[in-house]
């Protein structure tokens, strides 16, 4: 998996003339992909250990530390009541390793995974894109690809769906080449699967790949067969984990609701700076094939078509298109610059796993330093919060009502980052409220709610305080806590 | 269709089989006839219906204000909120509604609206016909008729989709026989005393000579004087009655537009016209994919444009689709491997007879269909009739239009024209249809004695709940209020 990245010492300067030169531009050839790799490596350090400021990874923090502490979800549920459905932990792998982490290193902790896991995707896209490109190229391109993807390297259970996605696109890429199956991918997609939902991209991935085969006619029945073989085998594996078969209806279950209110399932804006660079990585490859006079194969149009549908759809599925196009982009490079791309050797291998693991220790104590306090969530709001008696209904904003899960366990939010436990009714509901719609008093009494965490000058506290006379408590990072007179 | 029609459309089956004295292509007799009667039949359903356009009223407001001898650059005339002035760049075809519309009322509107439709699927089969045969070329107009769909309706920027597709077309002949078309320097002038798209007229003529010089088709000679068209065509656009100012307003009127109306954000892909033109797109880039030549950069220029203008901002969907005509019917006539036969006298003779009949037949439907407006409050006109002069209407964003329009004796506190406004106005306006806190700023400052919303707006429920302010009546999703 580790790619070819050169960091071997270099031979001593010639002397004088064409020797000279000849050396010099060896050393040049050696030291270049070494010195790349260590600036992409050392920037992806820096990007990886920021203060926490992700809505979600305290719900994921809360769900965790249910599931440690031998919680199960089935019944009703234990924090949100105006669930109308039972929540499915998909993501509960990370979840509990994140709470393991934050028991034993804090804050610090989860900023130091999400360093490691934003390392663990450069060195899954640079796998990917090295079959078909240089050192050089795809360390460049793995680093672009990461900032395509910028968008979700957050401290989120999708970080690691990206990761698992980067490796099945590379190992699909491969089985495009030489048409082997990678077995493997079973036990690594049951893993995925334990992740988060991105493990069913993974599988599309392989069946356009199959499709774009047979299409080009480079597939036998027998080969087809065992291709087809692997991605029913992932899917098998993905029925398997704890959740059981229910995990393969769940993105369908998620996506109903998400896609109608929640920001990041709504379809991407061309003004996104993360989207503008994938699609940036997506014309190049069109272009290279409008103007190279090369004919791409049909597996390869497949990918790119996956890549361009994913960008545009929504916010979310960006950085999967990001993570796609990382091998085009790799391979119409090479193939512009010529040359081969070389094969990866043990001791490249080697030295990439060792400049990882130099950073990630060298990322502990930045984290330590950098990420001791969340930021975006009303931290000082705290001690206020833990007044409100226990079982008290709090109307929240939906992203911070996973951070009032974590900050204050004893309050119940009328609606919670988990929106697929949710009747689409009530989701509505919730969002005309938040509008200050008419009807927006109603559902405020009808959800007997006391308090209210909601963004400063916000129409629903504005409504709260004009209207319904509720007094403001504290105010903190742009969220005001009100409370009903 | 009557039977002039029917004669028309039979020629165009001959011509289209019979092209150069012998038959191109295998295409049914029957085919290009039907598909042109199709596309034809199919225009006029989609151009007759009521007038709903929220900005036609202030366009045809506009249109009688230069009639009268208004100035065509000037303090606003109706609205005293307003700080910048008022730059009419789209005069001409709101000249020419007012003038229809005083004449024979809304049915004048939506008629010319289909006939601008109809001149629109001209342009566009004109400009696919310059790269692929009947069959091929109408199709392609049809799949552009159906991604602009999203923005055909009585305003002037139809106008510009048509000059749009004759400018393309005008382009796509000039790549093949590098011939410069200086018509397109007056046809420009007229575009810009119509609508601000006349830029992107230009813009197609910049990347198609920039593609041209990198395919390396052009000596300093034709270089300069393909040149000479875009240019001469900014310069055309600056002798409009709005002077040499006119070649800024798209950048004042974006400045505002794009922070706060909704055609001008980030266009969304899965929207239906986006999605078409997207698809349209894929289809005319697939062959040149697979194809084992390199793509001329012109060709991948216009391309280029086309993507870029879908995804930009929902308003320039149309921009995406009207340029990826041609570009499809090329993909188009790639299939059928042969070039694309030349129009012929006779087979344009039959198109202009087959519209003109569809023309005039769509007269006396839109007298049937469009005499009253659809979607407006005119039940609430009573009311608003009975409110003294000059009293000023707390109103919807996209109601000004029509309150402008309808009641004239009324001062609505905001319309669609957003670049006559601050951009510190819009905001706090915002902030008051949004209830957030300080809204009753805004209120102070305008001085509002009714209130013309949307009945489940946030702003509707604070004024009643809050300010008490009482219902005068309800009409077509809409609430007329009177403050206490």
């Amino acid at each position: 998996m580790a790619p070819n990245v050169t960091l071997n010492r270099l031979t001593p300067r010639a002397r004088s003339g064409r020797r000279a030169q000849v050396a010099s531009t060896r050393r040049f050839t050696l030291r270049l992909p070494a010195t790349v790799a260590a600036l992409v490596v050392s920037i992806s350090v820096l990007i990886g250990v920021r203060p926490v400021s992700d809505p979600s990874p305290w719900l994921h923090l809360k769900i965790g530390a249910f599931l440690l502490n031998g919680g199960r979800f089935g019944g009703p549920d234990p924090w949100a009541p105006f669930a109308s459905r039972v929540y499915v932990p998909t993501e509960w792998l990370p979840a509990i390793l994140g709470q393991a982490d934050y028991q034993a290193f804090g804050l610090p902790g989860i900023a130091w995974m999400r360093c490691a896991g934003i390392l663990g995707l450069l060195s899954a896209l640079l796998w990917s894109a090295r079959r078909s490109a240089d050192t050089t190229t795809a360390l460049v391109v793995a680093f672009v690809a990461l900032v395509g993807a910028y968008d979700d390297l957050s401290e989120r259970p999708q970080l690691v769906g990206l990761v698992f996605l980067a490796i099945a696109v590379g190992a699909w890429w491969r089985t495009a080449l030489d048409l082997k199956p990678r077995w493997w991918l079973v036990p690594v997609t049951w893993l995925a699967a334990s992740s988060h939902g991105l493990w069913s991209v993974g599988v599309v991935v392989g069946l356009v790949i199959i499709a774009g085969l047979l299409v080009d006619r480079r597939l036998t029945r027998r080969d087809a067969t065992k291709l087809l073989a692997v991605s029913m085998l992932c899917v098998t594996a993905a029925g398997l984990t704890p959740i059981g078969p229910r995990l393969l209806l769940s993105p369908l279950a998620v996506g109903k609701n998400a896609s109608d209110f929640v920001g990041e399932w709504q379809s991407t804006s061309v003004h996104n700076p993360f989207a503008v660079v994938t699609l940036a990585m997506l014309g190049l490859v069109i272009l290279s094939w409008f103007r190279m006079g090369r004919k791409p194969l049909w597996w390869q149009v497949g990918l790119l078509l996956t890549s361009l549908v994913a960008t545009l759809a929504m916010t979310r599925t960006i950085a999967v298109g990001a993570v796609i196009a990382a091998p085009l982009l790799a391979n119409e490079i090479h193939l512009y610059r010529g040359g081969p791309a070389g094969e990866s050797t043990r001791r490249s291998r080697s030295a990439w796993v060792a400049l990882i693991m130099v950073a990630l220790v060298a990322a502990a104590p930045l984290a330590a330093a950098r990420a001791q306090d969340p930021v975006a969530v009303p931290n000082k709001l705290q001690h206020q919060l833990s007044l409100i008696p226990s079982g008290t209904v709090v109307l929240a904003k939906g992203d911070i009502s996973g951070w009032l899960f974590w900050a204050d366990p004893q309050v119940r939010p009328v609606l919670d980052p988990r929106i697929e436990i949710y009747s689409a009714a009530h989701v509505r509901a919730f969002v005309s409220a938040m509008a200050a719609e008419p009807g927006w008093l109603q559902f405020v009494k009808k959800t007997g709610a006391r308090y209210a965490l909601v963004v400063t000058d916000s129409p629903i506290a504005t409504a709260l305080v004009e209207r319904a006379g509720w007094s403001q408590i504290g105010k903190d990072t742009g969220f005001v806590l009100l409370r009903a007179t | 269709m009557n039977n002039h029609a029917a004669v028309a459309a039979e020629e165009i089956s001959q011509v289209a089989s019979s092209e150069q004295g012998k038959p191109r292509d295998h295409d049914p007799r029957w085919l290009a006839p039907a598909l042109a009667l199709f596309a034809i039949a199919a225009t006029l359903k989609l151009g007759i219906r009521q007038v709903s356009d929220p900005d036609a009223w202030w366009h045809l407001k506009a249109g009688a204000y230069v009639l009268s001898g208004g100035s065509f650059n000037g303090p606003d005339p109706w609205v005293p909120f307003s700080t910048r002035p008022f730059v009419l760049t789209q005069w001409l075809p709101e000249v020419v509604a007012q003038k229809g519309y005083s004449l024979f009322g809304l049915p004048a509107v939506a008629w010319l609206r289909s006939v601008a439709m109809l001149a629109m699927i001209s342009a566009l089969v004109w400009a696919a016909r310059q790269a692929a045969d009947t069959v091929p070329a109408i199709m392609a107009a049809l799949a552009g008729l159906i991604g602009t769909g999203g923005s055909l309706s009585e305003r002037p920027q139809l106008v510009s989709f048509v000059l749009l597709a004759v400018t393309v077309g005008a382009w796509w002949k000039t790549a093949h026989d590098l011939r410069p078309r200086w018509w397109l320097a007056p046809m420009t002038l007229l575009w810009a005393c119509s609508h601000g798209l006349w830029g992107v007229g230009v813009l197609i003529g910049f990347a198609v000579i920039a593609g041209l010089a990198l395919d390396r088709r052009l000596n300093r000679r034709t270089a300069l004087k393909l040149l000479a068209v875009p240019t001469l065509a900014t310069v055309a656009a600056a002798l409009t009655p709005v002077g040499p100012r006119l070649l800024l307003t798209p950048f004042e009127v974006s400045s505002n537009a794009a922070q706060f109306v909704q055609e001008w954000q980030p266009t969304d892909p899965r929207n239906l016209f986006a999605a078409v033109t997207l698809a349209m797109i894929a289809l005319a880039l697939l062959p040149w994919i697979r194809g084992t030549s390199a793509r001329p950069w012109w060709q991948i220029a216009l391309a280029g444009t086309a993507v870029v203008s879908t995804l930009a901002m929902f308003r320039t969907v149309p921009v995406g689709s009207i340029i990826a005509v041609p570009l499809l019917a090329s993909a188009l006539q790639e299939q059928r491997g042969h070039a694309a036969s030349r129009l012929s006298r006779r087979g344009i003779k039959a198109w202009v007879a087959l519209v003109t009949a569809a023309a005039i037949a769509a007269a006396p439907i839109a007298n049937a269909v469009a005499q009253r407006p659809s979607g407006w409050p005119e039940r609430l006109r009573p009311q608003l009739a009975a409110i003294p002069a000059k009293t000023v209407v707390l109103n919807d964003f996209a109601a000004g239009g029509w309150l402008l329009w309808a009641e004239p004796q009324l001062t609505p506190v905001i319309d669609l024209r957003s670049e006559i406004y601050s951009m510190e106005y819009i905001r706090d306006y915002r902030r008051t249809e949004d209830v957030r806190a300080g809204w009753q700023g805004f209120l102070d400052r305008t001085k509002p004695k009714y209130a013309l919303l949307r009945t489940k707006a946030p702003l509707t429920a604070a004024l009643e709940e809050q300010l008490k302010w009482t219902i005068v009546g309800k009409d077509a999703g809409y609430i007329l209020l009177k403050a206490p």
